[in-house]
């Protein structure tokens, strides 16, 4: 193992450089990119890849810190349910909800164009939601609390407020039964 | 007590969507550009296209929503898990769910 490393350790830069790319093949999404890259490789070379693999880490940073999230959500909510939560469901769910994320990013940019404009509003993210009446509902309401509690830039009490409203937000929370 | 997402977490999360989204529509000009006529856009890159951008309240509505999907996805669970008798949330529970809950969203 260890000669492995110091082996490893000696080869050139290039060769990382391969490895990398090796790596990034086994990932179909990376392999679009990379043929997206070719097509203009023309006029910026080779250097687009490497920070290609950047983002991946970056987009690795994001999802750690969106699984902590989900899991300090999903933990309190398990409790109130008087239930525990099993790892790899956190996890589970949290992968989910990332995914949800960036459908919702897609959607949000998709609606803001087609409204003419360059920023996302709260409109857009209640049309987005708009499948689900309850859903939708919910939400409107929540943005009239937004609203409502808009005068006040003061940042404490926007969050002691919060609290406040987010009460019974979560007593309407749907449950459609499984039929 | 009341857990949320981060805000500047979704934002980051979005912003990456929409960045490479934009860089997409540019590569995708560019390469149309090319194809049609080879006129003077050569070496400049025209960064015609801002990638969008979303307001504070936005924001949190988006988290708002983001939370109601675990919220939900963890009540139908422990619905289910309740049901059975169980007292983790177990792979199975999430799978009885999961279904409707991705209809709902």
């Amino acid at each position: 193992m260890r000669t492995r490393v110091v082996f490893l350790s000696i080869l050139p830069a290039q060769f990382w450089h391969f490895i990398e790319l090796s790596k990034s093949r086994k990932n179909p999404r990376k392999k679009k990119l990379d043929f997206q890259v070719n097509r203009s490789e023309m006029d910026r070379g080779g250097g687009a890849t490497g920070s290609e693999v950047e983002r991946e880490d970056e987009n690795e940073d994001l999802k750690d810190r969106f699984r902590l999230c989900t899991i300090s959500i999903a933990e309190a909510e398990a409790k109130e349910n008087g239930m525990e939560i099993s790892q790899p469901i956190m996890s589970c769910v949290s992968d989910l909800a990332f995914k949800y994320a960036e459908q919702l990013a897609k959607d949000l940019e998709l609606f803001s164009q087609h409204a003419g404009r360059k920023s996302v509003n709260m409109e857009d993210v209640i049309l987005a939601a708009h499948r689900n009446t309850q859903l939708a509902s919910s939400l409107r309401s929540f943005c009239n609390d937004l609203k409502a509690k808009e005068p006040p830039p003061d940042r404490k009490r926007k969050k002691s407020t919060r609290k406040v409203d987010k009460g019974p937000a979560d007593v309407d929370v749907l449950y459609v039964p499984d039929l | 007590m009341e857990n949320t997402f981060d805000r500047d977490l979704i934002n980051e999360i979005f912003k990456r969507v929409w960045i490479r989204r934009a860089s997409e529509r540019d590569r995708n000009e560019i390469a149309d550009n090319m194809d049609g006529e080879n006129t003077e856009v050569g070496g400049a890159t025209p960064k015609k296209s801002r990638p969008t951008s979303a307001n504070a309240k936005a924001l949190k509505l988006s988290c708002e929503l983001l939370r109601l999907f675990v919220t939900e996805a963890v009540q139908r669970a422990a619905m289910i898990a309740e049901a059975e008798g169980a007292s983790t949330i177990e792979a199975t529970h999430l799978e009885r769910i999961l279904p409707q809950l991705l209809l709902d969203f």
